[in-house]
């Protein structure tokens, strides 16, 4: 082989390598939000295409996770994949279930509390501005706050993220952004 | 704002004297004289599907926005829009007309066909803070009411909420102190005042007599609540407001109230500018629940303790988080006896579902710990004569107890 030639592959290797390193996006498809990502027990053959596609649809709220454990059980043709997210500024995770089927990801049910200490504050002290919430729920200990996803919360108000916070018996929806009590519901049934 | 606030005074008094039905693109509150229909009748309304239905607009004094709006003729024949701003009668926060546009201003949608209006909301930069609802009637057509209305009821309406929210230029955090306090100790807490701003603000933080809960007597007055702050948050800068609660001995129950910082900065609504506080006062006991009982002969002898249920969600800004525990002594014939923990349990509530907001039901089938409780299990040997179990429970409201003489 002539010399010119070697040099020639050589620098087309070395600009590939470049190449690559300075599109780093195709070479490293983990968002910067998800620190560790860990499957437990066995993972399925497709575990890499399932978890970029996890990933798009579990973006945490106004946090990082530092943990995210992916679990799968079933058959390839319908795999039920539970997802739990934790963070450092929350004590409670965020949980997911998925049904993987026909190559797509359908989400079948969340609980989602992994909610930042001030964020979860805000939500508390917007339900208490509330005259009706606030009368409804003393001595009652600290709510659970949730985070209510576009596709539930179009339902009650606009499909956008949302917060509910709970006390026993008595729940206010909050939109954070606008800093208000959207609905209010009791468990007598009523909702205003 | 005084002055568009005229400007819409006048227009409505000019309508009242002339009576004429507002032909302009701006309806203001018009009452209009209807007659009782015929419940009996179904009104014909031109068919006309708007698509979407409302939008709500966020927006800072000075910026604009637009969206479009698409209207489907649904009918068999050439109709007629133009397209007017109604404004909410009742609105506390006047939006001028003049901010909305819509575009264009009148079209004639063949039948079948559809037409894309764009909707342009722009506010000037002086606008102060706000929300309120406007509508777009594109036609005329009203529905027909028994009584007179303030405002017509149009039919073919686009909502549309304005927001205008002029950015804080203070942050306040946290807003919410919520914890469980001990009788007889003192706690602080500490809310940052960031002024991110270019000028100073002033601050003035005070206890806001405003409980909530009215008639109900409060664990300690708010002198037991003492509040120290500087005057000012300088511009970029970060302040402390530095609260102290010294608990009564005697305090028992709950303390709902707020702070109002009082904060010179008119883009702070009045609600933003509150800490709330939520206190619920309890006694560590320091003596020890004593129950005392006799042995007829030797026996293995078992206790045990368990805590209350409690929650399983952190207070907001507690300094209580401690899980329960007990100092358990049991005293016999000879004195102390060697007691010993054989067992400790963490007892949990899980619930699946239940009586859930119906905006929670997909966490339905999803484990959620609703509650949990510790249950400590001692064993020692027993001797015939008199015993005292001797319990001090901390960082919990209730506990049990069992004692369980023989196997």
């Amino acid at each position: 082989m002539k010399l010119g030639t070697i040099i020639t592959i050589i620098l087309l290797i070395f600009g590939l390598g470049i190449g690559l390193a300075l599109d780093p996006e195709k070479s490293n498809t983990r968002p910067e939000w998800a620190h560790n990502v860990q499957w437990l027990g066995e993972q399925p053959d497709n575990a890499a295409k399932i978890e970029e596609l996890l990933l798009l649809e579990i973006p945490p709220y106004k946090t990082e996770y530092e943990m995210v454990n992916i679990s799968s059980n079933g058959d390839v043709k319908e795999m039920h994949i539970s997802v739990m997210a934790t963070t450092l500024d929350s004590s409670n995770p965020d949980i997911y279930d998925f049904v993987y089927e026909n190559n797509e990801l359908l989400l079948t049910g969340y609980l989602l509390e992994a909610v930042p200490v001030r964020n979860r504050n805000e939500a508390i002290t917007i339900a208490l501005n509330d005259p009706d919430v606030s009368t409804s729920v003393r001595n009652s200990g600290a709510p659970s706050v949730k985070r209510i996803l576009p596709g539930t919360s179009q339902k009650f108000y606009l499909p956008k993220t949302l917060l509910s916070v709970t006390w026993k018996g008595i729940s206010a929806l909050i939109d954070p952004d606008e800093r208000k009590v959207v609905q209010v519901w009791k468990e007598s049934g009523t909702v205003k | 704002m005084n002055k568009f606030r005229c400007v819409l005074i006048c227009i409505v008094a000019f309508a009242m004297l002339t009576g004429l039905a507002a032909s302009s693109d701006v309806l203001v509150e018009n009452p209009i004289p209807v007659g009782v229909p015929d419940p009996m009748s179904v009104p014909d309304f031109t068919k006309l599907e708007i698509t979407p239905q409302y939008g709500n607009f966020m927006l800072q004094p000075g910026d604009s926005k637009e969206m479009t709006v698409t209207i489907k003729n649904k009918e068999n024949k050439a109709v007629s829009v133009k397209p007017i701003t109604v404004l909410a009668p009742y609105s506390q926060y006047n939006v001028d007309p003049e901010w909305i546009s819509v575009k264009p201003g009148s079209v004639e949608i063949p039948a079948g066909g559809s037409q894309k209006f764009t909707i342009k909301v722009s506010v000037p930069s002086d606008a102060a803070s706000g929300n309120s609802g406007v509508q777009i009637a594109f036609t005329n057509e009203t529905m027909p009411m028994p009584y007179p209305m303030p405002v017509p009821s149009y039919v073919h309406v686009f909502q549309l909420s304005l927001d205008i929210r002029t950015t804080p230029k203070i942050q306040i955090a946290p807003q919410y102190i919520y914890d469980s306090l001990q009788a007889g100790k003192e706690y602080n807490y500490e809310i940052k005042l960031k002024n991110i701003g270019k000028e100073s603000i002033n601050i003035d933080p005070k206890l806001s007599n405003d409980n909530p809960y009215g008639q109900i007597p409060a664990p300690f007055t708010d002198d037991a609540i003492t509040i120290s702050a500087p005057s000012k948050v300088p511009a970029g800068a970060t302040e402390v407001v530095k609260v102290h609660v010294n608990v009564p001995l005697d305090a028992k129950g709950s303390y709902n109230g707020g702070i109002n910082l009082n904060i010179d900065d008119p883009s702070i609504r009045e609600y933003e500018g509150r800490v709330q506080l939520s206190f619920n006062v309890w006694r560590q006991p320091t003596e020890a629940f004593v129950k005392s009982f006799s042995m007829k002969e030797d026996a293995p002898l078992t206790i045990e303790v368990s805590s209350g249920y409690s929650s399983p969600y952190p207070y907001g800004l507690g300094t209580n988080k401690n899980m329960p525990s007990f100092e358990t002594k049991l005293v016999g014939p000879s004195g102390n006896a060697n007691l010993k923990v054989t067992k400790t349990v963490i007892k949990g509530g899980i619930s699946m579902g239940g009586e859930m907001p119906p905006w929670e039901l997909d966490s339905k089938g999803i484990y959620q710990e609703s509650s949990f409780q510790l249950i400590e299990t001692y064993m020692t040997n027993g001797s015939k004569g008199e015993w005292k179990l001797k319990v001090l429970p901390n960082n919990t409201e209730r506990f049990d107890y069992s004692i369980t003489i023989g196997e």
